[in-house]
C-alpha cells in the first residue's frame, strides 16, 4: 500500500486460469492482478493484441474479461470475492481481413 | 440550377443507390438526391438478410432468386467487399399450425427451385445446438445467406460515383416540375435538377415524394427492432428465426386497432466476420416513430433467452429501430402511376438489402425502355436469357 | 411492471455536482435519489478507498483522500436515497430511468431529473496508445485514490490541461513521482489572456500550489512536448517524445527516449453525455466547454422538460463550476415543485456559477486539443480500441458523400464495440472533420443506442413480463 495507514482487506483467493491468486477485499479484478505484476489483461480478438487497464474506471472496457462465466465484464469494476473465477481468453479467432 | 442529368433518383439508401449504379453502368447521367447522408435510414438498421426461405413463393421469390445471383457477384462488380456469405437458415415451428405454414411455405420455394428442406426436431437443435425451447420442427435452407447492407449500400454508392453519377447528400426533395404531362426535374434545397425521369427510391418515405406529383403509393412505413450482442467466440452461423414472426408477417396488414403487445418471435443471425450476434426483429405498425420501446427491446432478450439459454449470459452493446417501406403488394417497381417520367422503387418491406441488385438492374431497363410496360416476369425471363448467353 | 421507485428529483452521478444537487434537494424537503455507477460515491474529484479497506487513521492521510469526508457525511445524513453500483441504462418514457441495480432492475420515475455524469477524458492518441502501461491520466489517478495502488515504477505523464497538476501531486504523495510532465501547450500561448484570470485568485493559489509540490518533489515540467509513439514487447518499456510548435504539429529531429513501464496521456476531458442523449435532450457543438454539451438555460434546465443538468457533462468546468450548478440545478427543481428553496437561493449561485464557468472556459480555451496532434495519428495508429480499427482505415471510409460519423461506423465498425464509441468518437470527428476541411462539430456525432452501457440479455428479459 501507498500510505502505512491504509490496510486493503481481508485475503480472498480468485482462481485465475484455474491457477490460485490471493487478493484483498476492496480490490479490483485488475489491481489483484497489477499487484501480482500482471498488466496484460487479454488479448484482442482479431489482431491478438496485449490489452491492459486504460481508463480504470469504467469506461472505455479495454480491460473486459470472463468473470464467473460472464465475458466481456470489466477487471476495473468488478471487486474481489473469494473463490472468483476470472479467466484470460488468450485463444481468439483470426478475422479475415477482405 | 444544380445539375442536369438524364435520371435523378432520390433517396440514398441501399435500393437508391442500387438504381443509380446499374443506370450509370447502362451509360445513364444520373444524379442522387439524399436528405441525411448515404445509407442513413433502414438500410442501415437490418441484419443484411438474403433469405429464400423467408418467402413465399411467386414474383418475389423469384425476384430474391435473381437478386441474390446478383450478390454472389457483387464484390467483384462493385470491388468492394460485401461480405457476402452463405451461413444457411433454419425456421422454428412451435406449434402444429405453424408447422402446416412452414409446409405450404416449402412447396411454393421447391417449386420454383429453391433448394429447402423440412427438418425434424433432432435435426434443427444440431443444426443450431443454441436452441434448447419448444421446437417441433424446421423449413432449412442451406443456401440461404446475408451481407454487409452498409458495404452493399456504400458500394453502390461509390461504384455509382466511379461511373459518374453525381450524390448530393444533406440535400430534401421540395418539389417535382412536371410539363405537359412529363417530368422535367426535381427541386431540391440545393437548387434545381434538369432531368426527364425520377426515381422514387425513398423508402417508407416514399408516399411524401409521390404526392408531389399527385401519386399515391401503397407503401407505410413498418418498424424493426433489433437487439445487437458482444462478439463472441465460436457460436453458429446458421440463421434462426420463429415461424410466428413470418405468419405474423405474411398474414397481418396494417390493424386499424393495435394489438396489445407487439408480437415478438425467435431471430437469431450471427455476423462471422465481426462475431455480434443479431436478435430481431419486429414487423410495428406505429407510423414514423422509429425509437426502440422498452417493450420490444426486453422482449426481444426474453424471447432469446428462452429458446437459446446460452445468449442469456452475453451482453446486449445496442439496440436499433428502422422502418421499413411495407407494402401489402410486394415491392412496387417501375410505373409509378404518376406523370410520364415518374418511376418507384420502393415496398421492399424488409427486403431492401436483398433485393437492392435486382431492384437497381430492374430499375435500369425499364428506364432504359423509356417507360414502356416491362412486366417482371418478361425481365425474370430476359435475366434467365441473358445468363444462359454468358454461359 | 413491478412497482417503480418514485421521487421527487432523481439525481443521476455522485460526483461533486451530483451530490451538492442531492443535498440541496433533500434540505428543501424533496424525496430525493442519488444513483451512482460506482461502489462508493464521490465521483473522481472525491474518489474513495473501498469500504473493505481499512484505515487506522484519516487524519494521517493525504487531503486526496479526505477532502471529500464532510459532504459524503452530509449526504449520508440527509435522508437520500443513495443507491451505488447503480448504471442507468436506459429511457423510453419521459424522465423515467432504467436502472440496473447490482444487476437488479429498477425502474426511477422522478418528477424532476438531474443529469450529473460528469465527464470522459480525451485520451492522447498516437502509434502505441493500446499496450498495457498507456493509460489516462485519471486512471492513475483513479488507482491511488480509490485501490491505494500505484500504476507503476517509471511513470510519464504527458498531454495538455491543468489536471495533469494534480495527477503529478497524487504520485508524488503515493511516494513515486512522475519522471516529468509534458505538456503540449507553453506559457506564452496562455499570456494574451492573462487580465482574464482576475477574480480566480484561489484556482491560481491551487494551480502554484501544484507546481510548487512538482518542483519540492524534483519534476520537471518540458512545455510543446508530445509523446510521438510507445514503445514495447507486451507493454510499454519506452516513450519517444518529441518537441511541437504551437499547432501541436510534431517537430521532425528532436525525438527522445525516455524508460518508462507506465505512461498517462490525456488532452483534458470531453461531457458524458450519453444520458442526456438518450433523454432525448438538444445538445450544441462548443468547443470552450469541452465539445457536445446538452442545450440549457440559466437555471441548468435543457431542451426536455424537467431534465437539467450539472457539472462537467454541461461542459467542462471543474469541480467548482459543478458545486455551484449542481445546488442550482436542485434549486430551480424545488421551485419548480413548489418547495422551498435552502440558502444560497437562485440568484447567488447563478452568479457563483457565471464567475466558475468564466474560469473554466477560459481553461478550455487554452488548453483545446491542437490540430497539430492529429499528425501523430499516422494510418497504422488503432483509433477504436474496441473494434480495432486504424487511422486509414477511418480515413479511406471518409467520403464527401458521407460527412458523418455514424456513416464511418457503419462503414469500418468504429465505435460499435463495448465502450459504444465513447472513447473513439471525438478521434472520429476530429479525423472526418479534418479529412473533409470542415470544423469540427459538423460532422455530427455517433447516434446513442440503448442500452447506454452493456446489460446481460438475461437481466434485460427479467423486465419482459413485470
Amino acid at each position: 500500500m501507498i500510505d502505512d495507514a491504509i490496510q486493503p482487506g481481508a485475503e480472498v483467493t480468485l482462481i485465475v486460469d484455474g491457477e490460485p491468486l490471493q487478493a484483498r477485499r476492496g480490490q479490483t479484478v485488475a489491481v489483484a492482478l497489477l499487484a501480482r505484476g500482471r498488466r496484460v489483461l487479454r488479448h484482442t480478438r482479431n489482431g491478438g493484441h496485449p490489452r491492459g487497464l486504460f481508463c480504470a474506471m469504467g469506461v472505455c472496457f479495454d480491460c473486459v474479461m470472463t468473470i464467473d462465466g460472464l465475458q466481456g465484464t470489466r477487471a476495473c469494476m468488478t471487486r474481489v470475492e473469494d473463490g472468483m473465477q476470472v479467466s484470460t481468453p488468450l485463444r481468439f479467432e483470426g478475422r479475415e481481413q477482405a | 440550377m444544380l445539375t442536369r442529368a438524364d435520371v435523378v433518383v432520390v433517396g440514398g439508401g441501399v435500393v437508391g443507390c442500387a438504381v443509380a449504379y446499374y443506370l450509370s453502368k447502362a451509360g445513364a447521367r444520373v444524379a442522387l438526391v439524399e436528405r441525411s447522408v448515404v445509407g442513413s435510414g433502414a438500410s442501415s438498421v437490418n441484419p443484411g438478410s438474403i433469405a429464400m426461405a423467408t418467402k413465399k413463393g411467386g414474383t418475389v421469390l423469384e425476384l430474391a432468386r435473381a437478386s441474390q445471383r446478383l450478390h454472389e457477384g457483387l464484390s467483384a462488380e462493385l470491388g468492394t467487399a460485401t461480405e457476402y456469405a452463405v451461413e444457411g437458415n433454419l425456421i422454428v415451428a412451435e406449434s402444429e399450425t405453424e408447422i402446416a405454414y412452414l409446409e405450404e411455405l416449402a412447396a411454393g420455394q421447391r417449386a420454383v427451385g429453391v433448394p429447402v428442406e423440412l427438418v425434424d426436431e433432432q435435426r434443427c437443435r444440431e443444426l443450431n445446438p443454441l436452441l434448447r425451447g419448444r421446437v417441433l420442427s424446421g423449413l432449412y435452407c442451406a443456401t440461404d445467406a446475408h451481407a454487409n447492407p452498409f458495404k452493399v449500400t456504400q458500394g453502390f454508392a461509390d461504384a455509382a460515383r466511379n461511373r459518374g453519377a453525381q450524390l448530393f447528400t444533406g440535400t430534401a426533395v421540395e418539389g417535382i416540375s412536371v410539363e405537359a404531362g412529363h417530368v422535367t426535374g426535381l427541386m431540391t434545397s440545393r437548387g434545381n435538377i434538369e432531368a426527364p425521369w425520377v426515381v422514387n427510391a425513398a423508402g417508407a418515405f416514399a408516399p411524401m415524394i409521390g404526392k408531389m406529383v399527385g401519386a399515391t403509393h401503397d407503401v407505410v412505413p413498418r418498424r424493426g427492432q433489433i437487439v445487437v450482442l458482444e462478439a463472441t467466440d465460436a457460436l453458429p452461423g446458421i440463421r434462426v428465426s420463429g415461424a410466428s414472426q413470418l405468419l405474423a408477417k405474411h398474414v397481418t396488414a396494417p390493424a386499424d386497432g393495435r394489438p396489445h403487445r407487439t408480437p415478438i418471435s425467435l431471430s437469431y443471425t450471427r455476423k462471422p466476420l465481426s462475431g455480434t450476434v443479431l436478435l430481431g426483429s419486429t414487423n410495428e405498425f406505429v407510423g414514423y416513430d422509429s425509437r426502440n420501446t422498452r417493450e420490444v427491446v426486453t422482449g426481444i432478450c426474453e424471447c432469446a433467452a428462452r429458446f437459446m439459454p446460452e445468449l442469456g449470459r452475453l451482453n446486449v452493446l445496442r439496440s436499433w429501430a428502422g422502418l421499413r417501406p411495407y407494402s401489402s403488394k410486394g415491392p412496387l417497381l417501375g410505373d409509378g402511376g404518376g406523370p410520364a417520367g415518374y418511376a418507384v422503387a420502393t415496398g421492399h418491406g424488409g427486403d431492401g438489402m436483398a433485393l437492392s441488385p435486382v431492384t437497381g438492374l430492374y430499375l435500369s431497363r425499364y428506364v432504359g425502355r423509356d417507360g414502356k410496360s416491362y412486366p417482371v416476369a418478361q425481365f425474370l425471363q430476359d435475366l434467365k436469357a441473358d445468363s444462359g448467353a454468358v454461359q | 411492471m413491478s412497482a417503480p421507485m418514485e421521487a421527487d428529483i432523481a439525481i443521476v452521478g455522485a460526483g461533486p455536482a451530483g451530490m451538492h444537487a442531492a443535498l440541496t434537494a433533500a434540505r428543501g424537503g424533496a424525496r430525493t435519489v442519488l444513483l451512482d455507477e460506482y461502489p462508493e460515491p464521490g465521483g473522481q474529484y472525491y474518489r474513495q478507498l473501498p469500504a473493505d479497506f481499512e484505515v487506522a487513521d484519516r487524519s494521517r492521510l493525504d487531503p486526496d483522500f479526505t477532502k471529500g469526508d464532510g459532504l459524503l457525511a452530509e449526504v449520508r445524513a440527509a435522508g437520500i436515497a443513495l443507491l451505488n453500483e447503480a448504471s442507468v441504462w436506459g429511457s423510453f418514457d419521459g424522465g423515467v430511468l432504467e436502472v440496473m441495480h447490482r444487476r437488479r432492475a429498477l425502474t426511477v420515475r422522478a418528477r424532476r431529473t438531474i443529469v450529473a455524469t460528469g465527464a470522459i477524458e480525451r485520451p492522447g492518441v498516437f502509434p502505441g496508445w493500446d499496450l498495457p502501461g498507456v493509460m489516462t491520466p485519471g486512471g492513475a489517478q483513479t488507482l491511488v485514490k480509490g485501490q491505494g495502488t500505484l500504476p507503476g515504477e517509471r511513470i510519464v505523464l504527458a498531454g495538455s490541461g491543468p489536471f495533469l497538476l494534480p495527477v503529478a501531486r497524487t504520485l508524488i504523495q503515493a511516494g513515486r513521482p512522475p519522471l516529468g510532465v509534458y505538456e503540449s501547450t507553453h506559457p506564452l500561448d496562455w499570456a494574451r489572456h492573462v487580465l482574464r484570470l482576475r477574480g480566480h485568485g484561489d484556482r491560481i493559489a491551487e494551480a502554484l500550489d501544484y507546481r510548487r509540490v512538482l518542483s519540492r518533489a524534483g519534476v520537471p515540467i518540458r512545455f510543446r512536448t508530445v509523446v510521438a509513439r510507445a514503445e514495447g514487447s507486451g507493454a510499454v518499456e519506452r516513450v519517444v517524445l518529441m518537441d511541437c510548435d504551437r499547432q501541436g504539429r510534431p517537430l521532425p529531429g528532436t525525438e527522445r527516449l525516455v524508460e518508462a513501464d507506465t505512461l498517462c496521456v490525456g488532452f483534458g476531458f470531453v461531457p458524458s453525455v450519453q444520458l442526456t442523449r438518450t433523454l432525448g435532450c438538444r445538445h450544441a457543438y462548443d468547443e470552450r466547454r469541452g465539445g457536445w454539451v446538452p442545450v440549457h438555460d440559466d437555471d441548468m434546465q435543457t431542451s426536455v422538460r424537467g431534465v437539467f443538468v450539472a457539472g462537467e457533462v454541461a461542459g467542462i468546468g471543474g469541480a467548482w463550476a459543478a458545486m455551484a450548478e449542481g445546488a442550482l440545478a436542485a434549486s430551480a427543481a424545488l421551485a419548480e415543485l413548489g418547495f422551498e428553496v435552502p440558502a444560497p437561493g437562485i440568484e447567488a449561485l447563478r452568479r457563483e456559477r457565471r464567475h466558475r464557468r468564466a474560469f473554466g472556459a477560459l481553461v478550455n480555451e487554452l488548453f483545446a486539443p491542437r490540430p497539430g496532434l492529429l499528425d501523430l495519428v499516422t494510418d497504422d495508429t488503432l483509433v477504436c480500441r474496441c473494434e480495432e480499427v486504424n487511422a486509414g482505415a477511418v480515413r479511406a471510409a471518409c467520403r464527401p458523400w458521407g460527412g458523418n460519423v455514424n456513416f464511418i461506423k457503419g462503414a469500418t465498425r468504429c465505435g460499435m464495440g463495448y465502450c459504444q464509441g465513447r472513447i473513439c468518437g471525438p478521434v472520429v470527428e476530429a479525423l472526418l472533420a479534418a479529412e473533409l476541411g470542415l470544423a469540427p462539430g459538423t460532422v455530427d456525432h455517433f447516434h446513442p443506442r440503448t442500452p447506454i452501457k452493456p446489460v446481460r440479455v438475461s437481466d434485460l428479459a427479467s423486465l419482459y413480463n413485470d
